[in-house]
């Protein structure tokens, strides 16, 4: 809805913690506290999978319905078709008038959104928590009764929003296209991540009536789908309450999973994208590993080491020291089937990338050679991603929205409560280990320069 | 501080793991056509803000929180950019960012190094009504960070290095800026509002010869001036406790002196000539076009701020701008409105992205939306009570999370309002009626100030079809 396409801020960048934790607790009695709450998945007879975790301290309460589809399962030539879905489950359903949806959870006071990424769709609300059965009505019959909504015009008009979404997102913003030309760079046309950058509102423009119809049967079934709630409520009773509405929804067919496909590239691809920009910026991106596989957490360490605040390498050598940037960051992005390592540097106006790139990849091998990472700097690193979880467990949606992600790709949704267990036995050596692995292998290079100055791309 | 250990999620127990829920229910036959009615509302009260004034005159607000193991440190300071001159555009926030660059004890790469040692994030930043030092932590490191936020507070190094490395960054920034579509209409809105003199209507940071001219004498005075207790608030929240926290703060703050800084005031921006001219700023192959449509408003300690920000939600909170321009045409993905009251003053507008072949077909829409609201079609009661319920619902929404409690309270200390200000506009908008509400909106009301960003070669002439006038604008150029 007002939402990220394909968004890579939730499963990717930030790291997660499910359950509210104590003044003072250390990460050790965190983890304590939170296998001693063991999780109860509970499954409706149609396959439904719910969730609940009851927090008092604000009369409030989020519901996450998770729906495991996601760009990975569009048909090639469908670019964004899951994100448009998206769109459309907004429009009303059989008991629920188009609009209406929105306009009861706000005049609630609260919020109804939804976000598409590469394997899974969030559809959420929070609300004051005496309004959680309208939020279980209005969820079970899209998720019951919406392929009555899907028209020809609501097909059309949404279709207009997530062009102009694209437009303002993308294309009208500085260096907006970037990360997607890096990806679409990255996966070969078989792969399931594979989209096109090129053909992206032809894409659009080209879906069909049938074809949402279809999508909506294939994927928005409850064995397809898990309901996460998190708040002020009553955990019996709420359960009741979801088999109340969500129980006679029929079931669909299993569904096939698209296979986990590591990916390799042969050689380094070397590519420019010219924007309305003034500053030129080098995006370098390796394939690496997917969400919760081994080296996830040495993905995540080595990335704050090497670009997390002033004291990181890369920041001291290109920003203080060489002067050949203004900004960067790392990132190690972890999807279900893949995953991806990237580093973003603006450079200086008028200034070649070439040495920027030099730069990037002399501190790779510096830390994967003779300078490997310290105690300190994984210590460093650990604390940090330590405090992102204990912000990102304060919200009862992000928390809603993390048990549904555990379950769904760990198949436990306490996962959380020991997920910061895996830094903790990060080391200096399995940091280096990890950088050798993967950041010498061949990687995506792609310049994004300012319109007429192609002269500056970094160099093969 | 003591550890406590307050579980407050608990996963549902008491079936087994994975179990199925019985399919047999005696509950009669679900009627989905009629809507489930809310319970009774529940009861809802925000924390209590502690107020206390350190040895050297400091004012601090404290929110105990004990719900995660975190801290939220804010430091408002009275000097944004409305403590500048016209001619040191860009003063103010400079030597905010040049705060976390260094101290007299500390390089910056230490102070990065000993803050991340921690698991602590400190950032400066300089806005138009103060600047700000803000501090998040790892509840159980909390004394040391504090330790380090009081050396950057009293002993920046100010260092001729880090003022020329900041000042490259920034003129980077400035043409960072000058490539966003949505900065400059920002940007050409201000300035038609408040005039370029006004430090709400110049860019903040005006051109790269103005920052060129800039010297770092100009940052240590600035700061000498204006950096003492007489002129800050500090704002805690988190998982503290105030009797611990204030013998804390007495020491790590200690050598910072109170110097009798002048108060601040600034002249009310000169009243514009109302018209009602598109101004076009000609960004060449723009994907889309901005749009802003509105006037000048209020202070945010204006009587009127509550009616007004009814009248916003009403119009451009998922209100009448969404509903025509997204739900009815598909012209833009988030249009709205923005009632922005500042210290000193303020502006109301409504804003749009909109693909460049609907450019003049969607401003027409914005400004009949606008238009109406004092004409044609007032706010009506069911929308007054609409909107005042959403706002009163959506209370415990702000406290979830440290950082939305500190935020709110900065925004207060930044209009140099009281901890109870925002009480006070929530019972002001319980008494509000709809009388009061169009009062307010009349006596902002004026012919609209219209800013358009976009391809001109392409939204000229159907602007001009529209019988506006349309007069073109340079973006201020970044040089």
């Amino acid at each position: 809805m007002a939402a990220a396409a394909c968004s890579s801020s939730l499963l990717a960048t930030t790291l997660i913690l499910s359950l509210c934790s104590t003044a003072e607790a250390s990460a050790q009695q965190m983890a304590a506290l939170h296998s001693a709450a063991a999780s109860r998945v509970h499954h409706l007879a149609n396959g439904l999978s719910v969730i609940i975790a009851q927090d008092t301290t604000l009369p409030i309460a989020a519901v996450a319905v998770s729906y495991h589809v996601g760009v990975a399962n569009e048909d090639s030539g469908r670019t964004e078709f899951s994100h448009l879905f998206e769109h459309l489950m907004f429009m009303g359903s059989r008991h629920v008038a188009r609009g209406e949806h929105l306009r009861r959870i706000q005049d609630a006071g609260g919020r109804a959104d939804a976000t598409t990424d590469f394997d899974r769709t969030y559809y959420y609300e929070e609300v004051p928590a005496n309004y959680l059965e309208v939020v279980l009505w209005l969820e079970s019959d899209r998720m019951g009764f919406m392929s009555d909504s899907i028209t020809q015009g609501a097909l059309d008009l949404q279709r207009s929003v997530v062009e102009n979404e694209h437009r303002q997102r993308r294309v009208n913003a500085p260096y907006g296209m970037a990360f997607w030309k890096a990806l679409s760079t990255l996966y070969p046309p078989n792969h399931p991540y594979a989209l096109s950058t090129d053909n992206w509102l032809a894409d659009l423009h080209d879906a069909t009536v049938d074809e949402v119809a279809s999508f909506f049967r294939r994927f928005y079934r409850p064995n397809n789908a898990t309901i996460a709630i998190v708040g002020d409520v009553d955990p019996p009773s709420t359960l009741r309450m979801v088999q109340r509405y969500f129980g006679d929804i029929a079931p669909g067919s299993a569904v096939a999973r698209p296979a986990a496909v590591p990916v390799r590239l042969d050689r380094d691809r070397y590519t420019m994208l010219e924007d309305q920009v003034e500053i030129p910026a080098l995006l370098l991106m390796w394939p690496t590993t997917r969400l919760f596989s081994s080296d996830e957490a040495e993905l995540h360490v080595l990335a704050r080491i090497l670009a997390d605040g002033a004291d990181s390498r890369l920041h001291r050598r290109l920003i203080e020291h060489d002067r050949i940037a203004q900004s960067l960051t790392a990132t190690q992005e972890s999807w279900a089937l893949a995953g991806q390592f990237s580093i973003d540097v603006h450079g200086t106006p008028g200034h070649d990338l070439t040495p920027v790139r030099n730069a990037v990849d002399e501190e790779i091998a510096q830390l994967a050679g003779a300078k490997p990472p310290t105690e300190h700097e994984v210590t460093r690193a650990v604390n940090q991603i330590e405090r992102s979880m204990a912000q990102r467990s304060e919200s009862r949606l992000r928390s809603a929205m993390d048990l549904a992600m555990y379950y769904t790709f760990t198949g436990d949704a306490d996962h959380g409560s020991r997920d910061l267990s895996r830094y903790r036995h990060v080391t200096p050596g399995s940091v280096q280990e990890t950088a050798r692995r993967y950041l010498s292998a061949r990687r995506v290079v792609l310049s994004v320069v300012p319109k007429g100055e192609s002269r500056l791309q970094a160099a093969p | 501080m003591t550890n406590r250990v307050l579980p407050c999620i608990v996963l549902l127990a008491g079936c087994a793991r994975a179990s199925t829920v019985a399919t047999q229910t005696t509950t009669p036959t679900l009627d989905r056509s009629i809507a489930p009615e809310p319970g009774p509302l529940r009861a809802y009260r925000a924390a209590p803000v502690v107020q206390h004034v350190l040895s050297n005159g400091l004012r601090v607000w404290i929110v105990e929180r004990a719900s995660t193991p975190l801290v939220e440190v804010r430091l408002v300071v009275d000097a944004g950019a409305t403590r500048e001159s016209a001619a040191q555009a860009g003063l103010a926030s400079l030597t905010a960012a040049l705060l976390t660059e260094g101290t007299t004890h500390r390089s910056g790469v230490e102070l990065a190094d000993q803050l991340s040692l921690l698991g602590a994030e400190l950032q400066a930043a300089g806005t138009s009504d103060g600047a700000l030092l803000m501090l998040s932590a790892l509840a159980r490191n909390v004394e040391d960070a504090l330790v380090i936020f009081g050396d950057v507070l009293q002993n920046p190094a100010l260092s001729d290095s880090a003022f020329e490395r900041v000042r490259q960054r920034r003129l980077a920034a400035l043409q960072a800026a000058a490539a966003q579509a949505p900065v400059l209409a920002d940007q050409a809105f201000g300035a038609l509002i408040y005039g370029t003199e006004h430090p709400y209507g110049r860019p903040p940071l005006r051109t790269a010869t103005a920052q060129r001219a800039l010297r770092n004498a100009d940052v240590v005075s600035f700061y000498r001036a204006f950096y003492h207790p007489d002129n800050a608030l500090l704002i805690v929240v988190g998982a503290v406790r105030t009797a611990t926290l204030l013998p804390m703060l007495e020491r790590t703050l200690q050598s910072w002196r109170p110097a009798g800084v002048r108060p601040n005031s600034v002249p009310s921006p000169a009243a514009r000539r109302s018209d009602t001219t598109v101004y076009l700023v000609n960004r060449p192959a723009s994907a889309q076009s901005e749009l802003r449509v509105g006037y000048p408003a209020i202070a945010r300690g204006d009587s009127a701020f509550a009616a007004l920000t009814v009248a916003n939600t009403v119009l451009g909170d998922y209100g009448r701008i969404w509903r025509t321009l997204r739900e009815r045409r598909g012209y833009a993905y988030a249009p709205g409105s923005l009632l922005d009251a500042r210290r000193f003053a303020g502006a109301w507008r409504a804003y749009a992205a909109v693909q460049t072949d609907a450019t003049a077909q969607a401003l027409s829409e914005l400004l009949r939306e606008v238009r109406e609201l004092n004409s044609t079609h007032p706010v009506t009661n069911e929308e007054l009570e609409a909107a005042r319920g959403r706002i009163l619902r959506n209370e415990p929404f702000a406290a979830e999370t440290n950082a939305q409690v500190a935020n709110r309270l900065q925004s207060l200390a930044l209009q140099a309002l009281e901890a109870s200000a925002y009480d006070a506009f929530l019972q002001q908008l319980r008494r509000l009626t709809i009388s009061e509400l169009s009062s307010a909106i009349e006596r902002v009301a004026a012919p609209p100030t219209i800013v358009v960003v976009g391809d001109r070669s392409r939204i000229e002439a159907p602007l001009r079809a529209l019988g506006l006038r349309v007069q073109i604008v340079a973006a201020e150029s970044p040089q």
